[in-house]
């Protein structure tokens, strides 16, 4: 992938530099301190993929994405530990690196740009959008946190807040059980009472009006038991 | 300043790569008084929001020096800047000034 910097501290410069020599996936085109002349740049050259600040004086990185009519991929570099990815809601960015940056962490971003990058046939395609739908991300404390919808076993509405329980974290979120439940896997997840949508495929066993989903046993209201029974495979 | 400034990450970065550390050291040598300079000079002019953009900016190196708390105190301070605060300033002075201390003892 051609790939240029743009970031106005030479440090940071230097380091992503590096890494991208190390990269056999990367060929690095040109760096630049600014945005405006990065600009000038892209009018006139076709590359693949972009390092990015976020945070640069006069003209930002979000400024300059929005001048662009087609955005290579992009990756945001940033110092901000506690930077929340508002950023997701542009197509042309698959990741962001928080600086000091490793090199683990960098081609680690590098690899998700590239996979972006590769032309797919029509059932990896399909394959690929299944793959980008079992994510959630959430937000907690600034932070959007990704959740694997196969992970999650239960959803509990808990006031203004619903708690996400995963095979290997809690997670309180500030949101209701109708958003979340539209953003789920219809085929997957059922709600089963007003206050708890279960993972169908997580439970263990159902007797009278609950079911028990690892350790948790959760009733189910008459109005939902019918579709939950729909969705069992009896024998 | 209850720690120090280390070459850790810069010397995890490199590795054996002499030539790259070398050439870190320098930058860092280089851009490092320049960016508290411009700093230094915004907060007396009275320019907080761009003085907040430099501490923004200061924070990847107080990173790469490992100053875990001066870090802390940066993203704190850098908040009290874009509310026309500057209560930390002798806080974030012993930091940089601890900073400036260590890269100029470094060959």
């Amino acid at each position: 992938m051609y790939t240029i910097i743009i970031d106005d501290e030479e440090m940071a410069r230097a380091i992503i530099e590096q890494f991208s020599i190390q990269n056999k996936e990367l060929t690095l085109n040109a760096q630049f301190s600014d945005a405006i002349h990065a600009i000038k740049y892209l009018n006139q050259n076709q590359v693949d993929l972009i390092f990015l600040d976020i945070h640069m004086p006069t003209f930002s990185g979000f400024d300059l994405i929005q001048t662009l009519k087609n955005p290579p991929k992009i990756i945001l570099t940033t110092s901000d530990r506690n930077f929340a990815l508002e950023a997701f809601e542009y197509d042309c960015i698959v990741d962001y690196l928080v600086k000091p940056i490793s090199k683990d962490r960098f081609d680690k971003a590098v690899n998700k740009a590239s996979a972006f990058s590769k032309p797919l046939n029509p059932t990896l395609k399909e394959n690929s959008k299944q793959e980008s739908n079992q994510d959630l991300y959430v937000n907690i404390d600034r932070r959007l946190i990704k959740i694997n919808f196969l992970s999650i076993y239960l959803i509990e509405a808990k006031g203004d807040y619903i708690l996400i329980k995963t095979n290997d974290k809690n997670y309180t979120v500030h949101s209701t059980l109708k958003k979340i439940e539209e953003k789920l896997p219809k085929d997957l997840f059922l709600k089963v009472h007003r206050s708890f949508i279960i993972n169908t495929k997580k439970i263990i066993d159902i007797e009278d009006n609950s079911v028990l989903i690892e350790k948790d046993v959760i009733p189910v209201s008459r109005s939902n038991r019918p579709e939950l029974m729909k969705r069992l495979n009896l024998l | 300043m209850n720690e120090s400034p280390t070459l850790t990450y810069i010397n995890q970065l490199a590795g054996e790569n002499l030539s790259f550390k070398s050439k870190l050291i320098n930058v860092l040598k280089k851009e490092l008084p320049e960016e508290i300079k411009q700093y230094r000079k915004h907060l007396n002019e009275g320019k907080y929001q761009l003085a907040a953009d430099d501490v923004h900016k200061l924070k990847h190196k107080i990173s790469i020096l490992g100053l875990e708390l001066g870090y802390q105190l940066a993203t704190d301070y850098e908040e009290e800047l874009r509310n026309i605060n500057s209560f930390n300033n002798g806080n974030f002075e012993e930091v940089l000034v601890a900073m400036t201390k260590f890269i100029n003892e470094l060959k």
